[in-house]
């Protein structure tokens, strides 16, 4: 059974032991190597697994933009939170649950802070899950649309197929990767190689991967989430850097097809259409968000709600004051070269949005013990 | 957030289906495209969004092997 040999495949030590010492065979004579992921599971399977512990020193793994929960924008949620006490009940992914905004909303800065305060907020699962609720909820209802590639064709498979009930909104947060893939890299510099998304791939498929491979003359490799599967692309990415090669490999050949998922693509193309979006603390990436098309609008809270949208022009941070969460998103900075971290900033009173979902680098460093802070302490007393 | 799991499809109703998570089985949006009883699906946010096969895992293993044998 396929199922088990995974399981099977997972538990592969001896293959991590091979696969360590290839890394460090690559690395050898190569110089300082920056390798960045694109996706918060990523980061959580390299924090968790402590795959940074097995690397040699002139090899970097750096976190990118690869969570959705952390940059949607602020005003966003201060819309939720403001529909939610009117009474509009609003539906959310536990992950954006405890999001919190940068302005309070009558003194409330999350969903979770709002139906404490009487708010009408529902955690669910899926979409579907909400779709289901919502036909037996009287009043109007929110849904806070927020994910990538991955999550679009719940949403657009659910508007096509008509079981979305009357007075049910969409507030779409929905943001593109390989666009925020493109801003990070023309920001960081010196980044040697990535590791892509594996589940977004799933729907995207290698092509816009491909683009940003020869756009930057790097190796790309599209990765799974098991340490095994990461240690593999790193040491592709090693491979290709040491015989001069750029381009893409699919590493996560189980469920990511070259041409992606062209089912998923043609129902999110019926429904959404791209714009300029806003990406919490970073400000607007062109053509980076899906917005209901026309034909849908019906259901579409910025329309219903008279929701304004920031504009390029008049874009402030929104993000609280000192907290490092756009830098820490953009591979610039490390959860532990912010002021907040671990001191007022914890995953029980977060204070940025890195700090909350489960694919926060903030909040996956902060549970794991990510960042070598116990290597810097070791070195600092000499025991290193 | 973009994390999906595998599961088992017992059944296809449309563009629904229910898939066992190890025994835990719920209703899930099909976004791909021939799936039927009894195939593995990543399932991500109540939808399906990729099929597993024998075949690829094969390759992917090939994969590994040639990585680890210096041949690719």
């Amino acid at each position: 059974m396929l199922k088990e040999r995974i399981e099977e495949y997972k538990r592969g030590g001896e293959k991590i032991e091979a696969l360590k010492s290839l890394i460090w065979r690559l690395a050898e004579e190569l110089g300082h190597i920056k390798i960045m992921n694109f996706c918060g599971t990523h980061e959580w399977t390299v924090v968790h697994y402590g795959i940074r512990s097995l690397m040699p020193d002139n090899v970097e793994l750096i976190a990118g933009p690869g969570c959705p929960v952390c940059i949607t924008p602020s005003y966003a949620i201060e819309k939720a939170i403001e529909l939610s006490l009117e009474g509009v009940k609003v539906y959310t992914y536990g992950d954006a649950y405890r999001l919190p905004s940068l302005k309070p909303v009558k003194g409330v800065r999350s969903l979770f802070e709002a139906k404490a305060s009487g708010g009408k907020v529902d955690v669910v699962y899926s979409f579907l899950d909400a779709v289901k609720e919502a036909r037996n909820e009287r009043g109007e209802k929110l849904f806070f649309g927020i994910g990538f590639e991955t999550t679009a064709p719940s949403y657009a498979l659910s508007f096509c197929k008509g079981i979305v009930p009357e007075d049910f909104y969409f507030l779409s947060v929905l943001r593109l990767t390989p666009p925020a893939a493109d801003y990070a890299l023309s920001k960081v510099g010196k980044v040697s190689g990535i590791i892509a998304p594996g589940h977004v791939s799933t729907i995207t498929g290698a092509k816009p991967w491909r683009e940003i491979a020869r756009n930057h003359s790097m190796p790309v490799v599209i990765s799974g989430f098991e340490p095994l599967d990461v240690l593999i692309s790193i040491a592709t990415i090693l491979k290709m850097i040491k015989e001069g090669k750029s381009g893409l490999v699919i590493e996560y050949r189980r469920a990511v097809r070259e041409d992606g998922n062209k089912l998923a693509r043609t129902y999110i193309e019926k429904v959404f259409e791209v714009s300029d979006a806003a990406w919490r603390g970073i400000g607007i990436i062109p053509s980076s968000g899906l917005e209901l098309t026309m034909k849908f609008s019906e259901y579409d809270a910025y329309k219903r709600f008279s929701i304004k949208k920031p504009e390029a022009k008049e874009w402030v941070s929104d993000l609280p004051k000192g907290c490092k969460c756009a830098e820490i998103t953009l591979g610039l900075a490390k959860p532990v070269d912010c002021p907040y971290y671990l001191k007022s900033c914890t995953p029980d009173r977060p204070i940025g949005p890195c700090m909350v979902s489960s694919e926060g680098t903030c909040a996956i460093w902060a549970r794991f013990g990510g960042g070598g802070l116990a290597e810097e302490i070791a070195k600092e007393v000499g025991v290193a | 957030m973009c994390w999906a799991i595998p599961g088992k499809v017992v059944e296809v109703k449309g563009f629904l289906a229910k898939v066992d998570f190890e025994g835990s089985v719920k209703e899930v949006i099909l976004a791909v495209d021939g799936v039927k009883e009894g195939d593995i699906v990543m399932v991500h946010a109540g939808v399906a969004i990729t099929k597993m096969s024998e075949e690829e895992w094969e390759e992917e293993q090939r994969f590994l092997r040639e990585l680890l044998e210096g041949r690719s």
